[in-house]
C-alpha cells in the first residue's frame, strides 16, 4: 500500500527515533512510504549542512537509501494538479476580500502526488492540510476566532476542494506509532507496554503533531 | 511590496526601540505579522521579525546595561533609517539587502552580548512562524513566510497550546480502524 508522507510526519518519526519501528511496521504490512522531492529537500538536503539539524537529515537519508522511503518524480500532471489544488485551497478563506494563502506548495504537492499515484493515505502532522482535507467548513469558526471576525469561508470552494481529496485518509505520527504498537513493532527498540505507547504519543505531540492532550488521554483510557 | 505600510511600521519600530518601549515593540511586531499573513508579504514579515528581535534584546538586563549597548543601539537605529530610505528605490533588492544588514546589526549584539547559541533573529522567526501557524497558515506557509526552520517550528508549536484548542474530527482509534480496513481491502 502506498502512503505519501509530508515532511511534518517524517520529521516526527525520525526525530523521535522511531525510524526502525516505522521500518518494521511498513515491512510487516507491505506499506510503501513515498515522499516528494520538496520533502526530500526540506528533510535532507537543506538540514544536511546545518550542525543543529544534520542528525535528523542523516537518519532520513538512511531510510531513503535503504529503500524504506521512495522519492517520487513530479511529472507535469502532478505539478499541474498541485498548482490547481493550492489555488483552490487558497481561495477557501478570505479576509477583507483578500484570499488567505494558507496552503503551501510543498503540502499541495504531497496531496497532488497522493491523488496521482492513487495512494489512499497521506501522513501529515500539521493541522491546516488535515483540516482542509477533512473539514474545510470548520475553518470558519477557527479563523473567525483568530481574526476576531471578518473572515469569510467559501463553502462552495471548501466543498470543491474536499471533493478532490475525499478518498484520502489522513494519518498523523500518533496513529503511526499507535498502529506500530498494536502490531507489536516496538521491540527491540521499546517494549510493547501501555507506558511505551503513552510516551510515544506524547513525544509526537510535543514534537509538533497536531493533536490535543484530550485526544491522547481518551485514546489511552480506552487502551486500559 | 507594501511600501507605505512597511515604512510606517519601520518608523513605529524605531521610535519604540529608541524609547526602550518593550511592550510597544511587541504590539507592533504582532500587528505587522497579521498584515504579513493576510497579504502573504515576506517583506512585512521581516519587519515583524525585526520588531520582535529588538523587543527581546531590549528586555534583557545584561544587554541594556552593557557599556556597548548605546552604540549598538545607535547603529541599529541607523540601519532602520537606511532600510526605510531604501524603500524609495523602486528596486526591492536594495530593500532586501538593507534588511539583511539590519538583521546582521541585531545579530552582532547577540554574538557580542548574548548567552545563547541560537541568535535572537532566528528565535524571532520561530516565534512569529508559530503565531502565523496559529493564525491558520499551514506549517509550510508559516515557515516560508518567516524563514523559520520547519523542524524547529514543529518543536516550538509542540510546546504551545495551539493544538489543544482544536475540534477533534476523527479519533486516533477511528483513523487506525479506517487504515486497517484499507490494509485489509
Amino acid at each position: 500500500m502506498k502512503m505519501v508522507m509530508d515532511s511534518s510526519t517524517l520529521i516526527s518519526v525520525s526525530s523521535n527515533c522511531f525510524m526502525n519501528v516505522f521500518n518494521r511496521y511498513c515491512k510487516k504490512n507491505n506499506i510503501k512510504p513515498i515522499i516528494t522531492p520538496a520533502v526530500y529537500s526540506e528533510s535532507i538536503s537543506r538540514p544536511w549542512h546545518i550542525k543543529r539539524f544534520e542528525l535528523n537529515a542523516v537518519r532520513i537519508k538512511d531510510a531513503v537509501d535503504s529503500g524504506l522511503i521512495a522519492v517520487a518524480v513530479i511529472n507535469k500532471q502532478i505539478a499541474f494538479d498541485s498548482q490547481r489544488l493550492m489555488d483552490l485551497a487558497n481561495s477557501v478563506a478570505s479576509l477583507k476580500q483578500r484570499n488567505l494563502k494558507i496552503f503551501h506548495r510543498g503540502e499541495a504537492e504531497a496531496v497532488a502526488l497522493a491523488k496521482n499515484i492513487s495512494a489512499r493515505v497521506l501522513a501529515v502532522d500539521e493541522r491546516t492540510t488535515r483540516t482542509l482535507i477533512e473539514a474545510p467548513q470548520s475553518m470558519q469558526s477557527f479563523l473567525t476566532r483568530r481574526y476576531r471576525g471578518d473572515v469569510v469561508v467559501s463553502q462552495e470552494k471548501a466543498r470543491e476542494f474536499q471533493e478532490e481529496v475525499s478518498d484520502l485518509l489522513i494519518l498523523r505520527s500518533t496513529e503511526l506509532f499507535a498502529l506500530a504498537h498494536a502490531d507489536d513493532c516496538f521491540p527491540p527498540d521499546l517494549k510493547t507496554t501501555p507506558k511505551a505507547l503513552e510516551a510515544a504519543l506524547y513525544a509526537a505531540k510535543f514534537g509538533g503533531c497536531a493533536i490535543s492532550f484530550k485526544e491522547i488521554q481518551e485514546h489511552l483510557k480506552k487502551q486500559r | 511590496m507594501e511600501h507605505r505600510l512597511i515604512e510606517n511600521f519601520l518608523v513605529k519600530t524605531k521610535t519604540a526601540f529608541i524609547n526602550n518601549d518593550v511592550s510597544a515593540l511587541k504590539n507592533i511586531s504582532n500587528e505587522v505579522l497579521k498584515h504579513a499573513v493576510i497579504k502573504t508579504d515576506k517583506h512585512l514579515a521581516e519587519v515583524a521579525v525585526l520588531g520582535y528581535a529588538l523587543m527581546k534584546l531590549s528586555s534583557k538586563n545584561h544587554i541594556i546595561k552593557s557599556s556597548s549597548w548605546e552604540s549598538a543601539k545607535n547603529k541599529i537605529a541607523l540601519h532602520i533609517d537606511k532600510t526605510r530610505l531604501s524603500l524609495s528605490d523602486s528596486n526591492k533588492l536594495s530593500f532586501e539587502k538593507e534588511v539583511i544588514r539590519l538583521h546582521e546589526s541585531v545579530m552582532a549584539v547577540d554574538s557580542q552580548l548574548g548567552y545563547y547559541v541560537m541568535n535572537t533573529v532566528a528565535k524571532a522567526r520561530l516565534k512569529l512562524a508559530s503565531s502565523a501557524y496559529a493564525l491558520g497558515l499551514s506549517l509550510g506557509s508559516a515557515s516560508d513566510l518567516t524563514g523559520a526552520d520547519k523542524k524547529e517550528l514543529m518543536a516550538y508549536i509542540g510546546a504551545t497550546t495551539i493544538h489543544d484548542e482544536e475540534h477533534v474530527e476523527m479519533t486516533i482509534a477511528k483513523r487506525m480502524k479506517k487504515f486497517n480496513n484499507l490494509l485489509g481491502a
